[in-house]
């Protein structure tokens, strides 16, 4: 499979019709970069691929979310019909060859808004396959494509070949789902899947024949074949339920994955609890703090008069002030002293002032000058009383700002609390999440629950290890079994048809099982040495010196054995695992593909996140020549011009697209030149 | 041709003429039908082998 062309419209964050062509752009190409930041869409080209190809809504990944839908048409194209009161059409289109037959798959789908719900259909399917003499079919059934597009890259494995980079090291894990993970990929990529099936066919043809072989038979015979029958039905049934068994501790691993989420999530929404709890008590405190100023605010209420008259109260202190500076009061000469001179005709000079004379006269004027004694003592005590309560009403005012300073403060602290408080409203949800008793009680359920299924997955583990250990004893008792029978019947003179048959579809049985394990056990050695030799060249200088070799052992795990031979993957970092997982993944490619690369195409999805700067540079140096097509959805800080530098270097590298995103959902697929990419974008 | 049919021919010649035919045949039936299918016809090719 080399994909040639991926078209979308109306896809997740692709706003109308958005296209991208993959390397080879030109000869000895293959290498395509889709360069954009978190949220552009990078997970959504995948996603459209998948939906493309397998019609496929959900990814594996997704199950880590909960159980949640995932939108795929555009929302602003969904916005948009229903102002029209249709139905908004996206689909997805890949254009691509493998052995020499072009194909080309669409799949669409419908969305509408429904009573403020969005609600999505799958829409029509098209698979055109165009042979290399240029005769075409077109397939529209879902099951006819499926049939065909997993027959060029099967669905069971294709998440070795489109993945997320970040999670393929799930692949080193070493639990039996993902032993049986790891068989299946080796199983279905090598196409021997005929020979499974073959073996099965034969398998339940034998049975059918011994059971009418045991029916014709009498004596010691018949109660051998009976034996024997019972045996075979008996592996049968506990093979069966082996298969079972593993599909079980698969779903239970996937219920203990929930409850994980579930009980992280919780523990996110303890610690928002807590915060809020933190919060609630200071708002209590400053919004008590913020009354006790209005109160004190209100014990002014008393002077509040006064505060309104203080300017003209201020004017009178200013005036009386200044008749005190122009010593108007108290007068120099008081009215007292002035009717004594004048009832005496004494001057205070003693000399005599005759009523009439120019000096009785002036004095006289004085006398109409001056104030009343009373009068004046009255306004110099007013000039007093009034400075104090101007000083007063001043201290009266400059609390009243303190206060409403103080207040206006505390409203502004009261206010950030409540936003605060309102995110993580919105953070935590409404209903059972708000409350912490709700919380605790569900965290220990989904605790206690947890914890019955990690102990189920422990029952049917040891389950799974009893019906192995029963099989191999069954196998050993069959083959005794069939020994005997043989011994018997040739001392019994047996050979009539059915028995010769019967013989006859044994021994295929045989032979195929042989073929069968030992084409496996081969092929799980050569895809071992592959992945070593890969390994070493992507792996850094110090790891290199750490580590030997990776093994695929006989229960289908894969390990890492250090440079004595000893098992070493519990040691490994998430780096060195993913380095692990891509070395597998590429040798299996090169397995399958016999003496070429498996025509498939390596899509990774974050490539480069948790690998450092040595592994980005080995990947980048090796992996154009280990697979067919290699298309790489990075971000700006595990793209750098560095890696762009390497991967130029290798002269694999022909097409760069910028995921461009002006609003939320609009991203616009930008073609750009290699040499005019600009990284900080 | 793959590793698989390789090894098949290879590994096959150590077996008698007829298990080699009836394999070749269940083989060539398993790469379009099921178990129950390959078992039926299974008989007859046996069938036909041993008369």
């Amino acid at each position: 499979m080399l994909i040639k062309h991926i078209q979308m419209k109306n896809f997740r964050q692709f706003y109308g019709e958005q296209n991208i062509d993959l390397s080879p752009a030109k000869e000895g190409t293959n290498v395509t970069v889709i360069f954009g930041e978190n949220g552009r869409g990078k997970t959504g080209i995948y996603r459209a691929l998948m939906f493309c190809l397998y019609g496929e809504r959900k990814l594996a990944q997704d199950g880590e979310d909960g159980k949640k839908e995932i939108s795929l048409v555009n929302k602003i194209a969904l916005s948009e019909a229903q102002e029209k009161n249709q139905e908004a059409e996206a689909f997805v289109k890949v254009d691509f060859e493998h052995s020499q037959e072009k194909y080309s798959i669409k799949r669409s789908l419908l969305g509408m808004i429904c009573d403020g719900e969005e609600i999505e259909q799958l829409g029509s399917v098209c698979l055109t396959v165009t042979q290399s003499d240029g005769n075409a079919m077109n397939y529209t059934r879902n099951d006819e494509i499926n049939l065909k597009v997993n027959a060029i890259l099967d669905k069971r494995v294709r998440e070795y070949f489109l993945f997320d980079g970040e999670k393929i090291e799930r692949l080193t894990r070493t639990t039996r789902n993902q032993k049986k993970e790891v068989e299946i990929g080796i199983k279905n990529l090598l196409n021997i899947d005929e020979l499974f099936v073959a073996g099965k066919g034969v398998g339940l043809c034998l049975r059918n024949m011994e059971k009418r072989l045991e029916k014709e038979s009498t004596g010691e015979y018949k109660k051998l074949l009976f034996e024997l029958t019972s045996k075979e039905e008996k592996q049968e049934g506990l093979k069966v339920l082996l298969e079972e068994s593993i599909k079980e501790i698969a779903h239970a691993e996937e219920e203990e994955k929930d409850y994980t989420n579930k009980l992280s999530q919780f523990k996110g929404i303890e610690q928002f609890l807590k915060r809020r709890k933190e919060l609630d008590g200071s708002k209590v405190k400053i919004c008590t703090d913020r009354d006790e100023l209005l109160k004190e605010m209100t014990i002014v209420n008393d002077s509040i008069g006064l505060i309104l008259m203080e300017t003209d109260m201020r004017e009178v202190e200013a005036q009386l002030g200044e008749m005190v500076d122009n010593d108007a009061i108290p007068s120099l000469i008081r009215e007292r002293m002035i009717k004594n001179i004048l009832e005496s005709n004494i001057c205070i000079c003693d000399r005599k002032i005759e009523k009439g004379c120019p000096e009785y006269e002036a004095i006289l004027k004085w006398k109409n000058k001056v104030l009343d004694q009373q009068v004046e003592d009255g306004l110099l005590d007013t000039h007093r009383r009034i400075g104090i309560t101007n000083e007063f009403i001043k201290a009266q005012i400059e609390r009243v700002e303190q206060s409403l300073q103080s207040y206006s403060s505390k409203s502004q602290e009261i206010d950030m609390i409540e936003s605060e408080l309102k995110a993580i409203s919105e953070e935590i949800g409404g209903g059972r999440a708000q409350n912490q008793e709700i919380v605790d009680e569900d965290l220990s359920k989904f605790e206690r629950s947890r914890n019955l299924v990690i102990q189920r997955i422990g029952k049917l583990e040891l389950k799974c290890e009893q019906i192995e250990a029963e099989l191999k004893v069954i196998k050993d008792e069959v083959k005794v079994l069939v020994s005997k029978k043989e011994e018997l019947a040739l001392r019994q003179g047996k050979a009539d048809l059915l028995a010769r048959r019967a013989k006859l579809v044994r021994e295929v049985k045989d032979a195929l099982e042989n073929i069968y394990e030992a084409f496996t056990e081969e092929i799980k050695v050569k895809i071992g040495t592959k992945a070593s030799e890969i390994f070493k060249n992507l792996i850094d200088e110090q790891g290199k010196q750490t580590f030997r070799e990776i093994v695929v052992s006989d229960d289908y795990s894969l390990q890492l054995n250090d440079f004595r031979g000893k098992p070493f993957l519990a040691n490994i970092s998430a780096g060195q695992r993913q380095i692990m997982s891509i070395s597998f993944i590429t040798a299996l490619a090169q397995i399958a593909g016999n003496k070429n690369t498996l025509e498939l195409p390596l899509f990774m999805d974050t490539p480069f996140g948790r690998l450092s700067g040595e592994h980005r540079d080995k990947l980048i140096e090796n992996l154009p020549e280990l697979t067919m097509q290699w298309v790489l959805l990075a971000t700006d800080t595990e793209f750098t011009e560095k890696e762009a530098k390497t991967l130029k270097e290798t002269k694999k590298w022909s097409r760069v697209y910028n995921l461009n995103g002006t609003e939320p959902f609009k991203t616009i697929v930008e073609a750009v030149k290699i040499s005019e990419f600009n990284f900080n974008k | 041709m793959s590793r698989i049919n390789e090894l098949i021919i290879e590994k096959l010649e150590q077996y008698s003429d007829d298990v080699r035919t009836v394999i070749l045949k269940v083989l060539e039936i398993a790469s379009v039908s099921k178990e129950t299918v390959i078992s039926e016809q299974l008989e007859g090719i046996v069938r036909d082998v041993i008369k």
